[in-house]
């Protein structure tokens, strides 16, 4: 092992290595042998390919919508149209890909293997999670090409029971059924996490990637079939006329507000929670120390997950509610800062006298990081009583949650997918392409989303493709921004490709991290494990993995 | 011996592993008693997703209950007590041959697996039997939450022969709010 700091990368010498004969690619052959698979990593990998689809279309409602603000005047699009722009951008970037992004990919691939099992405990159950998801997807795409939608993401009733023409049913069935893929996901998750466990892999023994998906799990089996009932109830709405929100019929339109965001605040945390645990190999493994106060850390995922469920109603302090469930909403919000600030110094503490090296996941992790904690922060405005009325349904707003979710959870995944990457196909992705692209969408994320901060605070309100002459400038510097943000996300669609078939071959553990995942060849077994690991180490304990290795050095050799 | 033969079959099958003794013991699983657990684990988890589900639904009848008192009480005189209550009867039966069920082919018993399937098929229609005498009634008395709707019947229940209390014509309307809650819920 060569002495330098630069870097901890340790590949197999290349004029000899050569990749495992049989691994979970290799083992069966043709689609079928995918379609039907009940492999953990093949249907993470069929999830890849198909959120990375629902990205790029995403994406692509997201660039028509910052080309369309580039001037003031509405001229690229009608306003119909761009009421359907950012509708479906909403729908496909939460439902499609943020939600399943980290859970469904990640950690279809890794839970089962970090904790020492074979397989999730329902195999069939996470094909079954797929095919709904791609159900859910194909129905969404029905929406979009039969005339699209334009409520929003939200649904908003009676906005979306009453008041408009569009293909409204369609696209909640396709959410009501996604929704079931990822309960499907989470049941699996807690079920595997809970009885599947290695012999040793105590609960604090586990990384802490495990332990935020557990936390996320727990939100999408609580939290999704509330979303999906609200979604029932509009669709009834609309075709049978039921009257559970229709205030002509004594319904109220709020309680659909409040089933909404009973989920979709949870959802948040759904979304981001997995990409903090990502963020916790990361760092550690970056820094080689263990993540300082693990156990804080760990509880801290479970804490966002209960608290999360408490702050629902502050989506809805300008819409009429109570002031005293006001104020007692506006105190819970606040106390969601806590646990991430938890995790926020913990890993800052790590860092320190750390032999931290620049790696690109790591790139991404202090990415996520700074981004986040933007985000956070603002949000921490947000939940103000007497800021939120000023800065609500403004580009502020926007900005907030663009903030936590592409600064945050996109970063988070992105990082995963560059650390895990010659795990799950064997290969090492070409490193300098990759730093300069990691730099590549921070610096356009920023360019993007920090003029809209400033736009929200002047009073320039969300969802309008038409603005006061005043704004052009940051409008133009936020499109942009919009345009390196896209060159930084396509760029490892390229790179990634290309290193399927021409990469530098990775061996079992190019990062030399402590995880179970890292002591199996790569890509894996179809069966992780040819015997069950026995565990006797903590999560993050390096000298196990030194002794380790030179314990094999001296047997082989 | 038993053991055995189950065991040879197992080499045939694709995702069976060479240890593994019985055939429904998946590959994955160490022991039996961790598919065992596992499965029992998940099955609860999803039920609490449906208490989720419904609760969501338990919940916006529990506020417009407590808002339009009057009109519920008076829309929910409506349902008839007998039929509801046979019909908790018929599912929970239902229910409880499908578990039958599943105790059979865990025993590998087929002709009784049969036998439960077709009694909980039976017994699912005869639910949807009674369902429709009762939502017909509904449809005869123009109780369907919509343009049809109609609520004669509880501003004037006299001229029908209810000894209900009249309710005002603004009260009356939110009955249909119940009627909404009542078709989405069954």
């Amino acid at each position: 092992m060569s002495a330098t700091t630069s870097t901890i990368v340790n590949l197999p010498d290349q004029r000899t290595a050569t990749m495992p004969k049989r691994d979970y690619l290799n083992n069966e052959h043709g689609l079928l042998s995918w379609l039907f698979t009940g492999d953990h990593k093949r249907i993470a990998i069929l999830y890849l390919i198909s959120i990375t689809f629902f990205f790029f279309l995403g994406g692509i409602f997201a660039g028509l919508i910052r080309l369309e603000l580039l001037t003031p005047q509405p001229d690229l699009v009608a306003s119909d149209t761009y009421n359907k722009l950012f509708s479906l951008h909403g729908i496909i970037m939460i439902f499609l890909f943020l939600v399943p992004s980290v859970p469904a990919t990640l950690g279809n691939f890794l839970i089962p293997i970090m904790i020492g099992a074979k397989d999730l405990a329902f195999p069939k159950i996470n094909l079954l999670s797929w095919y709904l998801f791609m159900a859910g997807g194909v129905l969404t795409l029905t929406a979009l090409v039969t005339g699209g939608v334009d409520t929003g993401w939200t649904f908003t009733t009676p906005l979306s029971t009453h008041y408009l023409n569009t293909n409204v049913v369609t696209a909640a069935t396709g959410i009501f059924i996604a929704g079931f893929a990822s309960i499907f996901t989470g049941l699996n998750f807690i079920v595997t996490i809970h009885r599947m466990r290695a012999p040793g892999m105590t609960w604090f023994r586990m990384p802490l990637f495990v332990w935020a998906n557990y936390a996320a799990s727990i939100l999408m089996v609580l939290g999704t079939p509330v979303l999906a009932i609200s979604l029932v109830l509009v669709a009834l709405e609309r075709t049978l006329g039921l009257g559970v929100f229709d205030p002509t019929k004594g319904g109220d339109p709020l309680l659909f507000q409040h089933l909404f965001w009973f989920y979709s605040h949870p959802a948040v945390y759904i979304m981001i929670l997995p990409g903090m645990g990502v963020i916790s190999e990361v760092i550690s493994t970056f820094s080689r120390k263990r993540i300082f106060g693990y156990t804080a850390v760990a509880f801290s995922s479970v804490a966002i997950a209960l608290f999360g469920f408490f702050v629902w109603e502050h989506h809805m302090f300008i819409m009429g509610v109570s002031n005293y469930s006001a104020l007692v909403f506006s105190l819970l919000t606040m106390l969601v800062a806590v646990p991430s600030a938890i995790k926020i110094f913990n890993w800052a503490f790590t860092l320190q006298k750390g032999s931290i090296t620049f790696e690109t996941p790591m790139l991404y992790a202090f990415a996520f990081i700074g981004l986040f904690t933007i985000g956070g922060m603002t949000g921490v405005f947000l939940g103000a009583l007497g800021m939120d009325i000023h800065l609500t349904e403004t580009y502020f707003i926007v900005a907030h949650f663009h903030y936590v979710m592409v600064g945050g959870m996109l970063m988070a995944f992105l990082g995963g997918i560059h650390f895990w990457w010659p795990k799950m196909f064997g290969r090492m992705y070409p490193e300098s392409l990759s730093k300069l692209s990691a730099v590549t969408s921070f610096i356009g994320f920023n360019l993007t989303f920090m003029p809209q901060f400033v736009l929200g605070y002047l009073g320039m309100p969300r969802r309008y493709h038409a603005y006061p002459p005043e704004f052009q400038v940051l409008n133009v510097l936020s499109t942009a921004g919009a345009t390196v943000l896209g060159v930084g996300f396509l760029l490892p669609v390229l790179y990634l490709g290309w290193s399927l078939k021409y990469g530098a071959i990775a061996g079992n553990n190019p990062w030399q991290a402590t995880g179970l995942e890292w002591q199996i060849q790569s890509p894996p077994l179809t069966e992780n494990f040819t015997e069950i690991p026995i565990v006797t180490q903590d999560a993050y304990d390096y000298e196990w993995l030194a002794n380790k290795t030179e314990h094999e050095v001296t047997t082989v050799g | 011996m038993d053991n055995a033969l189950v065991a040879s079959h197992a080499h045939t099958h694709e995702e069976e592993h060479e240890h593994v003794a019985l055939p429904q013991h998946r590959h994955h699983f160490e022991t039996e008693q961790q598919q065992r657990e596992a499965g029992t684990f998940g099955m609860w988890l999803f039920l609490l997703t449906e208490i989720m589900f419904f609760g969501g639904l338990f919940f916006a009848y529990l506020l417009y209950r407590n808002w339009y008192h009057d009109a519920f009480v008076a829309a929910s005189n409506q349902l008839s007590i007998k039929l509801g209550a046979i019909n908790t009867a018929v599912l929970i039966g239902s229910g409880y041959f499908m578990a039958l069920g599943v105790w059979a082919a865990e025993v590998r018993k087929k002709g009784l697996l049969v036998l439960f399937l077709l009694i909980t098929t039976v017994l699912g229609f005869v639910f949807l039997g009674i369902k429709y005498v009762e939502y017909h009634e509904k449809w005869e008395k123009h109780h369907i939450p919509g343009e049809h709707f109609d609520v004669s019947e509880f501003v004037n229940p006299q001229a029908y022969g209810l000894k209900e209390t009249p309710l005002a014509p603004d009260m009356a309307q939110k009955t249909q709010v119940f009627f909404s809650l009542y078709f989405a819920m069954t």
